[in-house]
């Protein structure tokens, strides 16, 4: 091969590695700008100092959480608050513990609805879908 | 080849080495920049969540607040001078016996009744300090007063010695 043709074979390799660094930056930033994970651990905070603000509330009280979380489904038990995207991985769930008083139960599954409501009665915390007036 | 041209493809891969590893660390600084920004964006201060919890220890009569027997009343802000012990502190709040270490602990301090009690995995590690005004009720009077409740945020986990 004369110089001529092992230039440009290099200065060919030289682009697609260029391009190549390019794409994996790219793939990287658009993975994160496409993520639900930074929203999933926002509302799985949030959900967790709503328990928190709830069992400190002295009588009954509903609250709805401001937006639309129809992306997420959710598990409230006893000790925790699980946030997922159906399907995916358990590694991947967004989860927050808790510590109750002795006594209160705290229950509810709620599975892509955009609004969703934490009720406090008596000693029960329940997570639910909102009504229409409570939205 | 002659000896220029392989002078040219030697200096190319020496570059592309360099410029490969440059690359490589470029990439992985910019993932470790993403994921601590995000970790930026998701973070909560520890007061604020402390705060929430310890709404309960003044605030429902499973904890310490007054209630009304006659009544069903329950008094916000008032202390019941007779629950404010460390069994009833435990059946209001509790950490899990062997890792609770990690979570929140607090040790409550009412200043003028001069009582003390702490959660059960609390060991005087104080990150910070919350002051509530509270009225305390000692038998058939009301005293104002202060709840300082101190908060141990987190202790990290021991180092294990595998020798041991």
């Amino acid at each position: 091969m004369n110089k001529k043709g092992e230039s440009i074979i290099l200065m060919i390799g030289e682009l697609l590695a260029v391009i190549g660094v390019i794409f994996m930056t790219m793939q990287i930033a658009t993975r994160f700008a496409k993520s639900d994970a930074v929203v999933k651990l926002q509302v799985v905070q949030d959900m967790e100092m709503m328990v928190n603000a709830l069992v400190g509330e002295p009588g009954d009280a509903i609250v709805a959480y401001p937006t639309d979380v129809s992306m997420f489904s959710m598990i409230l038990t006893n000790e925790k608050i699980t946030i997922m995207v159906k399907g995916e991985s358990e590694l991947k769930k967004a989860i927050e513990t808790f510590n109750l008083p002795e006594g209160f139960v705290a229950q509810g599954v709620v599975e892509e609805k955009a609004k969703v409501c934490l009720e406090k009665k008596k000693e029960v915390i329940t997570l639910r879908e909102c009504t229409k007036d409570e939205s | 080849m002659n000896h220029k041209g392989q002078f040219d493809v030697a200096r190319k891969t020496i570059f592309w080495m360099i410029a490969g590893f440059l690359i490589a660390i470029i990439i992985l600084a910019f993932t470790f920049t993403i994921a601590d920004y995000r970790s930026k964006l998701t973070y909560v201060l520890p007061q604020m969540k402390a705060e929430f919890i310890t709404l309960r220890f003044a605030n429902i009569p499973q904890c310490f607040a007054y209630k009304d027997d006659l009544t069903g009343r329950v008094y916000s802000s008032t202390i019941d001078l007779e629950k404010f012990t460390k069994e009833r502190l435990f059946s209001c709040y509790h950490t899990e016996p062997k890792e609770g270490y990690q979570d929140f602990n607090f040790r409550l301090v009412l200043k003028n009744a001069n009582k003390e009690i702490f959660t059960n995995n609390y060991f005087n590690k104080d990150d910070f300090t919350q002051f509530k005004r509270v009225l305390v009720k000692d038998g058939d009077s009301f005293k104002e007063d202060t709840l300082i409740v101190y908060v141990q945020q987190y202790i990290s986990k021991p180092e294990v010695n595998p020798l041991q």
